[in-house]
């Protein structure tokens, strides 16, 4: 697989968000959480799940991502756990900043 | 910037229930607890792994609070400690990473000694780096220290065990295993397939301490231990040497060599002539030599029939028995028609994953092996030569005459006192009174009156002591054998030598019955006694002409 560049394509950039979306979703079954399933773009993942829980969708992100892309992509930065910037404080603004990071990683 | 949560000590000790998985039947209930320098969060998917061994509760401690929860009250069936590096050193390993190493070895000791529970450790998974190759040699040599600490304490303390999380994570890479952002800004510094691998060495770790290790490799001849068909090809022409495809052969007889030494019975089921296959191991040099095996079988039943027929020899369930042959036929045969032996294709055309099969099997862990597993290996092999004797012997008498019984017995030993008291109170079924006995009255009976215990050993080995008899006044209070050496008429002998030994007077002796030892309600009767009285308490003897004699028998007075 070519890896994607920074201007990577509409394709490159649809695959990873599914990844980041199917990686949530097998973290909720795993967490046994039915109440995060139906989840829509605005709700707040942060306030929904702990610390612990933000470090393994982390970290199967991550993982998700790599076999995607074929490349690691490290998705860890001070924001994730910051109260007021953590993109989880938005699904969708979680699912936009692994699309973006990844574009620009 | 806004106020971030922390990772570091901001998390009270998460307690999670993992009941068992639906439609499986669950034998215990097991607690475990991790803690750790690290996230401990994703190793709880340990549970899922046992699942079928344990209904499992995990706890995780807060972050880093390693020495008080070792200190503290803690109290769970398993404690998984999981210690990266940065627990002994902050940069390089050295003389204090090595002390801190040993702290932690006294604080387990300390809550070992004080609390029961496994306790599992880690091996540290750290590649030093240096632009100085004797700082380099330095800081390798003090890694290994810190390892040697983890290995000694476990060697010392059965409930430690310690999993090798460096080589688990080595095999995948340590660039793939590590995330080194993730360790510093998370306290997580493991992939999640690195996650997954030491949780599977978790497993395995514990999993070794509930579950029933099997004992048997059977393991078929033509093309598994040997590239070639004897029968066909002839001996000369079985290629099992240093180079391919022989050396495939040759790894295979090695490895089960080392399981062998590792306690476990080898056995082997061959379609083949018995002679085209002894013909093998007279003419091959190889590493594994016909006496290696406890039992073989080759002939033309089928493969499940024998296999069947080795464990009723060897006196074990199918459910110690492991199964490897290189045909997918003999696997699917033994497979349907024994579900309880668990099978294994040998693959020869595909080493790489050949040879790490028998490395591969969970069933064949173990925590250790102990001198009794080993001594246990031993007594197999004989029982299965005895048992083979037996067929091959005309008659019964010139059977046990072949045996060369040689029965070692000893009055009022003390060196035996403790293996007597353990066979009194373990034997139910040959076992005239079922009378129990404490060490200390056992102790007392050597001073008042006599304690025979009896040692038998015949041509395949030392079965140890297995007959204990108590004369006390003129009352054989206590008569019992062990089921393993019954069979062979060594009871009656040891009783007639009790009896001339103790006969002058006029020796009395008693049945008493129970649930488990009708076996011998007769024996008496059998070996000239008389019956003085009967009722429900049992029958009351007195000693007339004894036991004959079995001269095949040597008693050996010690």
């Amino acid at each position: 697989m070519t890896p994607p560049t920074s201007t990577s394509s509409r394709s490159d950039r649809d695959a990873v968000e599914a990844a980041a979306r199917a990686t949530f979703s097998r973290l909720v079954e795993t967490w046994d959480r039915s109440d995060l399933k139906d989840i829509g773009p605005e709700t707040d993942v942060y306030e929904q799940i702990d610390s612990f829980a933000v470090v393994e969708l982390l970290l199967e992100t991550e993982s998700e991502i790599e076999r995607t892309v074929g490349r690691y992509v490290p998705l860890a930065s001070e924001s994730i756990l910051d109260n007021t910037q953590s993109p989880l404080r938005r699904f969708q603004g979680w699912i936009d900043y692994v699309v973006e990071t990844v574009a620009h990683g | 910037m806004g106020r971030g949560r922390s990772i570091a000590g901001g998390q009270a000790s998460i307690r999670v229930s993992q009941g068992p998985v639906s439609g499986m039947t669950t034998a215990r209930a097991l607690s475990i607890g991790f803690v750790g320098n690290v996230v401990t969060n994703p190793f709880g998917k340990v549970t899922a792994r046992i699942a079928d061994l344990a209904a499992v509760s995990v706890e995780h401690f807060l972050i880093g609070q390693i020495e008080q929860v070792l200190a503290g009250p803690a109290s769970v069936d398993v404690l998984v400690v999981h210690l990266d590096h940065r627990w002994f050193f902050d940069v390089a390993p050295d003389e204090a990473a090595v002390a801190r190493a040993r702290g932690l070895a006294e604080l387990v000791a300390a809550r070992l000694a004080r609390a029961p529970g496994t306790l599992i450790l880690n091996t540290v998974p750290f590649v030093p780096v240096s632009s100085v190759e004797s700082d380099l040699h330095d800081q390798l040599e003090a890694l290994a220290r810190i390892n040697a600490v983890l290995f000694d304490l476990a060697r010392s303390h059965e409930q430690v065990s310690i999993i090798d999380a460096a080589g688990t994570l080595a095999v995948l890479g340590f660039a793939n295993a590590l995330r080194e952002r993730n360790r510093y800004m998370y306290q997580m510094p493991y992939a999640p397939a690195a996650v997954d691998a030491l949780v599977e060495r978790y497993a395995d770790a514990i999993a070794a301490r509930l579950r029933a290790r099997r004992k048997v490799v059977v393991v078929d001849a033509d093309n598994t231990l040997w590239s070639g068909v004897v029968g066909e090809d002839g001996v000369e022409n079985l290629e099992v040497d240093s180079d391919y495809p022989g050396i495939v052969h040759m790894q295979l007889q090695r490895q089960l060599m080392r399981l062998k030494g590792l306690g476990i019975l080898l056995c082997a089921v061959t379609k083949n002539n018995e002679e085209d296959f002894r013909a093998v191991f007279a003419q091959r040099a190889m590493p594994l030599r016909l006496e290696d095996f406890v039992a073989y079988r080759s002939n033309w039943s089928e493969k499940s029939e024998n296999i069947r027929d080795l464990a009723a020899t060897l006196n074990l369930g199918l459910d110690s028995f492991i199964f490897l042959d290189d045909n997918p036929f003999e696997i699917e045969e033994v497979r349907a028609r024994l579900p309880g032996v668990e099978c294994h294709l040998f693959d020869r055309t595909r080493p790489e994953q050949a040879l790490t099969l028998l490395d591969g099997i969970a069933s064949l862990r173990a925590r250790n092996v102990t001198a009794e597993d080993l001594a246990k290996t031993e007594q197999y092999r004989g029982e299965a030569q005895r048992q083979e004797l037996q067929r091959s012997a005309a008659s019964m008498d010139e059977y046990l005459a072949s045996l060369e019984v040689r029965v070692h017995i000893a009055r009022n030993n003390l060196g035996a006192l403790r293996r007597a008291t353990q066979l009194i109170n373990k034997t139910n079924q040959f076992n005239l009174t079922t009378r129990r006995y404490t060490e200390d009255e056992v102790a007392t009976a050597m001073r008042e009156g006599s304690v025979y215990t009896a040692r038998v050993i015949d041509r395949f080995g030392d079965m140890g002591i297995v007959c204990v008899a108590i004369v006390r006044g003129d009352e054989l209070e206590t008569f019992l054998m062990s089921c393993r050496a019954l069979g062979r008429r060594i009871e009656a002998q040891i009783l007639r030598y009790v009896c001339q030994q103790e006969g002058e007077r006029d020796l009395k002796a008693r049945y008493r019955p129970s649930a488990k030892n009708r076996m011998v309600e007769t024996f008496l009767d059998n070996n000239g006694f008389a019956v003085v009285s009967s009722g429900p308490e049992g029958k009351a003897y007195r000693l007339t002409r004894g036991p004959d004699d079995t001269p095949y028998i040597h008693i050996v007075a010690e």
